[in-house]
């Protein structure tokens, strides 16, 4: 338990806090409620079942036999657009939902859509089939109507596929492999495949077809989501282009790990707050088509925008080597988890590896009432980049650092067990919880927290930005 | 040696690939089979009979049958056998689409003006289901047709193709 100690009367060794930088504007709450959400979610549900419904799915459901398949094609498929288009809207980086809700967990909402989506259309693909399907007429047959002879469906069939890939590699075993780029640009091709299976919907489907009022409402709702996604993408990424920051400083920390300044005459247009991250994209040769995110490591001023960048042998390494002066396009900041978060009450932050930056970050600007405790977990000593920094932030807001170096089969402690937990921080159920981390420590971390006694709704998760 | 990162065109090949095949594959499924595209002449696929073999769907323009009359080799498995009573002037409906393909009559009204003759120019037969409900509803409506006039009953199974039987009857009516 030696490594748990707390040692907050270390010595000072880095200045912390620069001369008297002004903090750049922080972005506004957001209005949006949950309830606002929960009112969209139902009425598209309502909608969608309505025009199954209302055009006799419910009859044909029950009437049995190739009816019945029939039925579930035309509920399943119109569930896999609206499904579709939802999760569009989650990556749409529509600024609201953003506010409200931090892009990482947008992203985790997209996913479970994208699944339900490819789960429909399997359904959809399955019971279109059996709906087609008649005992005079052979399986190849069937097979061959669907996948061209019958009008559009040839591109719905080719859409139907895309998807399947796009499912497939984003499948954690399959995507574990593949490089973030390419999966991404083979992400993109989901497009193409909601485009080729859009007019098959609306002539062959009798939801649609046939009434006027349903595919109105239908063609819209693609009208309004394509045009928030090429704003909110597009628009967003040309205007943050237009205005790139520059590199003010880049100073080594550690080998293979630096600290990267951006400012300039554009910092001014930023808004960010500490605890945020944003996507890097430097305009040099080979960089210039990748955006990557970076957590601020330092609190948001007119001193500049401060990232951690650590080499991992990618992409990071050249940003690692960047020449002062090169242009960097910024988009976001991002994140929901700022300081705003403790509300003027107690502050536990929990980091592992590469999320000590953003805490880094977060201690500048809490309050000495938050008298932060800060819980670090390394596998070795090299991670904890911020260390001494991180002591002195905390000590002055009257809290304490503990970190815990090693693998935790060598260490035979769990870092989060509940007792554990409960003697670092003997105030625990009384403070609010911010948790950066790989996945499996968020999980470890939110576990240990909550059985040792800390409300959930007072432990905030989020995936680490290196 | 710091490596150097990946090019664009290395990460985008796997995405252009598959897109190129997805246009690939479409060419190769996306056959024109509908008759829509036929000339106004005639472009009934005509099932069993000697230029088109069955199944392979293509369509069958008969260029060569001039005139204003469309009355290729009337497929006899399509259509009964036409009363010899029945002559008269031959008016071709309007063609009617359907999501499955186009319906287009064409009926013989005698000199007192009565229908004694109809017959399906087109008909859905893009796929063989429709191909297979084609079959068996043009006949029936052409019986119930001729037996009701417009207030025959639809065949059940053959909704769209029964509704737009009717429509192209409509516009000879009205002529």
């Amino acid at each position: 338990m030696t490594d748990l100690a707390t040692r907050s009367d270390n010595p000072v060794l880095l200045p912390v806090a620069p001369a008297a930088p002004l903090p750049l504007r922080r972005p506004r709450p957001a209005r949006l409620r949950d309830g606002d959400v929960a009112a969209v979610l139902a009425a598209t549900a309502f909608l969608t079942t309505a025009t199954w419904a209302r055009h006799g799915g419910v009859d044909q459901l029950l009437a049995g036999g190739n009816e019945t398949w029939t039925s579930i094609a035309r509920l399943s498929g119109l569930l896999a657009s609206v499904a579709g288009l939802l999760g569009l809207v989650l990556v749409a980086r529509a600024r609201t939902l953003e506010r409200r809700y931090g892009l990482d967990h947008l992203l985790v909402w997209h996913r479970y859509l994208g699944g339900t989506m490819a789960v429909a259309l399997a359904v959809h693909v399955g019971a279109g089939f059996a709906a087609w399907l008649t005992p005079d007429q052979g399986v190849l047959s069937t097979v061959a109507d669907l996948t061209g002879r019958v009008p559009y469906m040839a591109p719905a069939t080719v859409g139907a596929l895309l998807v399947a890939v796009v499912t497939v590699s984003s499948l954690r075993s399959i995507r574990r492999r593949l490089s973030y780029e390419t999966w991404y640009f083979v992400h993109l091709t989901a497009y193409l495949g909601l485009a080729l299976a859009f007019a098959h919907e609306l002539y062959l489907g009798t939801d649609l077809r046939d009434d006027t009022v349903a595919r109105a409402l239908f063609v819209a709702a693609h009208v309004v989501v394509l045009g928030a996604l090429v704003w909110g993408r597009w628009g967003r990424l040309v205007a943050a282009a237009l205005h790139p920051l520059r590199v003010t400083d880049v100073t080594p920390l550690v080998p293979g790990t630096v600290s990267l300044t951006l400012g300039g005459p554009n910092l001014a247009r930023i808004e960010a707050d500490a605890g945020q991250f944003a996507l890097l994209r430097p305009l040099r040769r080979r960089l210039w088509w990748q955006a990557h995110p970076y957590s601020l490591a330092a609190a948001p001023t007119s001193a500049g925008l401060r990232f951690t960048v650590k080499d991992r042998g990618d992409a990071s390494g050249a940003l690692t080597r960047l020449p002062v002066g090169t242009r960097v396009v910024v988009e976001g900041p991002y994140g929901t988890l700022t300081p705003e978060v403790f509300d003027e009450g107690r502050a536990l932050l929990v980091a592992g590896g590469v999320g000590v930056a953003p805490v880094r970050a977060l201690l500048e600007w809490l309050p000495t009432t938050a008298r932060p405790v800060v819980l670090l977990r390394a596998r070795s000593a090299d991670e904890l980049v911020h260390l001494e920094e991180l002591r002195v932030l905390a000590a002055q807001r009257g809290g304490a650092v503990h970190a815990l170096v090693g693998r935790t089969v060598s260490l035979g402690v769990d870092p989060f067990d509940p007792a554990v937990l409960r003697r670092a921080v003997p105030d625990l159920a009384g403070r609010t919880a911010v948790v950066y981390g790989p996945e499996s420590l968020l999980h470890a971390a939110h576990r240990g927290l909550r059985d040792a006694g800390m409300p959930t709704e007072h432990i905030h998760c989020e995936r680490p930005w290196w | 040696m710091p490596a150097e990162p990946a090019s664009l065109a290395r990460r985008v090949a796997p995405a252009l690939v598959l897109t190129g095949a997805s246009v690939g594959l479409l060419q190769l499924l996306d056959r024109p089979v509908t008759v829509e595209t036929g000339s106004d002449e005639l472009s009934l696929p005509v099932p069993g009979a000697g230029t088109g073999v069955a199944g392979t769907t293509s369509p069958t323009t008969s260029a060569t049958t001039g005139a204003t009359t469309p009355s290729t080799a009337t497929p006899s498995t399509t259509v009964p056998a036409t009363p010899t009573a029945c002559t008269g002037t031959t008016v071709t409906g309007s063609s009617v689409s359907t999501r499955w393909g186009a319906v287009q009559v064409a009926a013989t009204v005698t000199d007192d003006g009565t229908v004694c003759d109809l017959e399906a120019l087109r008909y859905p037969n893009g796929d063989s289901r429709s191909s297979s409900i084609s079959q068996r509803a043009i006949p029936l409506l052409e019986q119930r047709a001729l037996a009701d006039g417009l207030d025959f009953d639809a065949v059940s199974g053959a909704t769209y193709t029964s509704e737009a039987y009717r429509d192209s009857l409509q516009s000879i009516l009205d002529g």
